[in-house]
C-alpha cells in the first residue's frame, strides 16, 4: 500500500514540475516568430526523459498525459492542448526508443525528442487548420530544436546523475 | 528503466550525427513546402482547408479592406500593393493582428480560432469557380 | 466531468460551422448541369432552376416524342405549322438570327447531315452508332439544311420534309439566360450556373472578386488554357471538336459539321470560346467561329455584326496558338505554356 502511493506521490511531483515547466515556457512569446498559439519550446520533456530513465515508461506517459490536460486546464488554451499532446507523445516515443541507443547520451536522446516534439506541433496545426501550409515553420522550429534540445539534454544528465536514487523505486 | 544512453556524461559523436540528420531534414522540408517563386505575387486564403480567396497583390492599386466571408470570428484583410496583413480580428487570440504584413512568397498569416491560413506564393496552381468546355 | 470539457470543447473548436457555396448537380439536356450559390442556401431557387431546366429540355430534346422539336420536326414539309410553347419560339428566333448572321456556319437544322455522322438524336455517346456518310449520302441531305425554320408566333414549320431542328448548339446558351431569371426571381445575387460546360456568372463572388472560369485544354481533360474573369451576367461557352467524336481507319470526325461540306470543320481551331453578355450568343456562336476558323473569326470581331463586336474571344489553334481578344486581358491568368501553348492578345 505505501509503496502505490509513493509511486502515486512521486508521479504528482514530477507531474508538478512538468507543469510548472510548460507555464513557464509558455510565457515566451514564441509567437513574434512563429504565428501558432500555444506553441511551446519543449523544454517540459525534461521530465518526461527523466521519468523514461529513472521510472517506467508507463509512468513517463502518465505524467505527460497529466500533464498535458492540466497545462489546457490551467492555461485556458484548449489549442494547446493538441500542440502539448502531440508533441509530447511523439517526443516520448522517440526518446523512449533512443535510449536503447546505448552510442546516444542523453543531448543525442534530447534533441531528437525535441525534433520529435516540435514536428508533432506542426502536424497538429495543419490538422486544426485543414492546411498543410504551416509545414514552412518545420525548418526553422527544427533548428530551434538543436537548442533547445541541447539545454534539455544538459539538465536531465545533471537531474539523472544527482537524483540516483528516486524513493520508492 | 535503465539504459546506456544515461550513462554518458559528455555528448558522444553519435549525438552530432542526430544533430546533422535535423539539419538535413529541415533542408529537405524546406525545399518540399516552399512555394515557388514564380509568377505573380498571390496572397491565398485557405479558410477551413479550403481556398475562398486570392489575391493578386501585384495588382493592388489601392489600399483594399476586405472581409473574409464565413469565418467564424469576423476577420477582415487589408490589401495594399505588393502586401497584405489581417486588418482586424475579433479571434481570441490576435495572434494574426500581430503578425503584421507580409509581401514575400512564403510568408504566411494563421489565424488559428479562424482556421484561416493566409499563404503568400510567387504563382502556383490556379484557382478556378468553373471550367469551360 | 472536468476532464471530458476540455475534450468536447476541443471537439467543438475543431467543427465549425464557416458556410459555403451551395450546390445542386443533376443531369438535363444529355449532360451534367450543377448552380452553385454563393450567397446563402436557398435551397427553393436551386430547386426552381433546376426544374426550369427541365421544363426546356421536355420542350427542346429531339429524343422525346412529345417535345416542341420533336413534333416540329414530324411535321416538317406537311405545310400545316406546329403550335409550339412561347419559349421554343423565341429560342426559334434567336438560332434563326444567329445563323443569319454567321452565313449559316451555325446551322440549327443541321439534323439530317449529323443523324447520318451518328452524333444526332441519341440518349447517350454510348449507344451512338458512328459511321462516315457517303458523298451521295451528304449530297441528298445538304440541301435539307439550308432553310431555316418559319416562326409566325408561336406557329413554327419547316418547309422541306426531311428536314429537322436540333437545337443543341443554343440549348443550353437559351437555358442559362432562363435560369438566371430564376435565380434573380428568388433575390439571389451571387452564383456560377455550369449547364454541361456553358459557364454564367451571376453577380460576383461573396469576397468581390470575379468568378473564374478556367478554358479547358482541349488536348487535356485535366489541364487549362487559361483562366479568365466572368463579369456579372456574362456566360462563357466553348466548343471544340474534342468534345464528341470518333474514329474509323485512323482519322478522327468530330461533332461540329461544317454545314458547307457536311463534313467535321477543318478550320485549324481546336476549340473557341466565347464571352459574351447574351448566353444565346455565346453558345451559338461559338459552333459558328469554330466552323468559320480563327481568321474569320477576328475579322467579324473586328468590323462584323454588333454581336460579334461585342464577345470577347478565346481561340485555341492547332498549332498551339492561342489568341485571345484584349477584352479579356486583364485578370487573365495563361496556364497552357507548359503544355506547349503560346498566347497572343488581339487587339483591335
Amino acid at each position: 500500500m505505501t509503496r502505490s502511493v509513493r509511486a502515486l506521490t512521486r508521479c504528482a511531483v514530477l507531474t508538478a514540475l512538468a507543469l510548472a515547466i510548460s507555464v513557464a515556457e509558455g510565457l515566451v512569446p514564441l509567437s513574434i516568430l512563429v504565428p501558432l498559439p500555444g506553441l511551446r519550446l519543449g523544454l517540459a520533456n525534461l521530465v518526461t526523459v527523466f521519468a523514461l530513465c529513472r521510472l517506467s515508461g508507463r509512468e513517463a506517459l502518465g505524467i505527460l498525459a497529466a500533464r498535458c490536460l492540466l497545462g489546457a486546464l490551467v492555461g485556458g488554451n484548449l489549442s494547446a492542448l493538441a500542440y502539448s499532446l502531440t508533441g509530447g507523445l511523439l517526443a516520448l516515443g522517440t526518446m523512449w526508443l533512443l535510449l536503447h541507443v546505448p552510442a546516444l547520451s542523453l543531448f543525442g536522446v534530447c534533441i531528437a525528442g525535441a525534433a520529435a516534439h516540435n514536428t508533432g506541433q506542426i502536424l497538429a496545426a495543419s490538422v486544426v487548420l485543414g492546411s498543410p501550409a504551416v509545414a514552412l515553420y518545420l525548418p526553422p522550429l527544427l533548428l530551434a530544436s538543436i537548442v533547445t534540445g541541447a539545454v534539455t539534454g544538459a539538465a536531465s544528465i545533471l537531474l539523472v546523475h544527482r537524483v540516483r536514487d528516486v524513493p520508492g523505486a | 528503466m535503465r539504459s546506456s544512453a544515461a550513462d554518458h556524461a559528455r555528448p558522444t559523436l553519435w549525438d552530432g550525427a542526430v544533430v546533422l540528420l535535423l539539419l538535413l531534414a529541415a533542408g529537405a522540408v524546406l525545399l518540399f513546402a516552399l512555394p515557388r517563386e514564380s509568377g505573380p505575387l498571390t496572397a491565398v486564403v485557405v479558410l477551413d482547408g479550403r481556398e475562398v480567396a486570392r489575391y493578386a497583390l501585384d495588382d493592388v492599386e489601392a489600399p483594399t479592406v476586405i472581409e473574409v466571408p464565413g469565418a467564424p470570428y469576423p476577420i477582415s484583410l487589408e490589401l495594399q500593393p505588393g502586401r497584405i496583413r489581417v486588418a482586424h480580428s475579433d479571434c481570441p487570440s490576435q495572434d494574426c493582428v500581430r503578425t503584421g504584413w507580409a509581401s514575400r512568397a512564403g510568408a504566411q498569416i494563421v489565424c488559428l480560432p479562424n482556421r484561416l491560413v493566409v499563404s503568400l506564393s510567387g504563382g502556383g496552381a490556379p484557382a478556378y469557380d468553373a471550367v469551360s468546355g | 466531468m472536468k476532464r471530458a470539457l476540455p475534450f468536447l470543447l476541443l471537439l467543438s473548436l475543431l467543427s465549425g460551422c464557416a458556410p459555403e457555396p451551395v450546390s445542386q448537380s443533376f443531369f438535363a439536356m444529355d449532360t451534367v448541369m450543377s448552380v452553385t450559390l454563393y450567397d446563402g442556401g436557398d435551397t427553393d431557387a436551386l430547386v426552381a432552376a433546376q426544374q426550369e431546366v427541365n421544363r426546356l429540355d421536355q420542350l427542346w430534346s429531339r429524343t422525346r416524342p412529345e417535345s416542341d422539336v420533336s413534333r416540329l420536326n414530324a411535321a416538317a414539309g406537311s405545310g400545316t405549322p406546329v403550335e409550339v410553347d412561347p419559349d421554343t419560339a423565341a429560342l426559334l428566333e434567336q438560332a434563326d438570327r444567329a445563323a443569319r448572321e454567321s452565313g449559316m456556319a451555325f446551322d440549327p437544322v443541321m439534323a439530317p447531315v449529323m443523324d447520318a455522322w451518328g452524333f444526332g438524336a441519341t440518349g447517350s455517346e454510348s449507344t451512338a452508332v458512328h459511321r462516315v456518310p457517303s458523298q451521295a449520302e451528304l449530297d441528298a441531305l445538304l440541301p435539307l439544311t439550308r432553310d431555316l425554320p418559319r416562326v409566325e408566333g408561336t406557329a413554327v414549320s419547316l418547309p422541306l420534309a426531311g428536314q429537322a431542328v436540333d437545337l443543341g448548339g443554343i440549348a443550353k446558351g437559351a437555358a442559362a439566360g432562363h435560369v438566371l431569371e430564376v435565380l434573380t426571381g428568388h433575390g439571389v445575387g451571387s452564383a456560377i450556373i455550369d449547364l454541361g460546360g456553358n459557364i454564367t456568372a451571376l453577380g460576383e463572388k461573396p469576397d468581390g472578386s470575379p468568378f473564374r472560369v478556367m478554358v479547358k485544354d482541349p488536348r487535356d481533360s485535366e489541364g487549362g488554357i487559361c483562366v479568365l474573369s466572368l463579369a456579372d451576367g456574362a456566360t462563357c461557352s466553348t466548343s471544340g471538336g474534342y468534345e464528341r467524336y470518333f474514329e474509323e481507319d485512323g482519322q478522327v470526325y468530330h461533332h461540329i459539321i461544317d454545314p458547307s461540306t457536311g463534313y467535321p470543320a477543318r478550320s485549324g481551331l481546336l476549340s473557341v470560346t466565347v464571352v459574351s453578355q447574351d448566353p444565346y450568343w455565346a453558345d451559338a456562336w461559338s459552333t459558328a467561329l469554330f466552323v468559320l476558323g480563327a481568321e474569320e473569326a477576328l475579322d467579324l470581331w473586328r468590323e462584323g455584326p454588333e454581336t460579334v463586336q461585342a464577345m470577347e474571344l478565346v481561340l485555341v489553334e492547332e498549332s498551339g496558338r492561342v489568341l485571345v481578344t484584349e477584352g479579356l486581358e486583364e485578370d487573365l491568368e495563361f496556364l497552357g505554356e507548359e503544355a506547349g501553348y503560346t498566347c497572343e492578345i488581339v487587339r483591335r
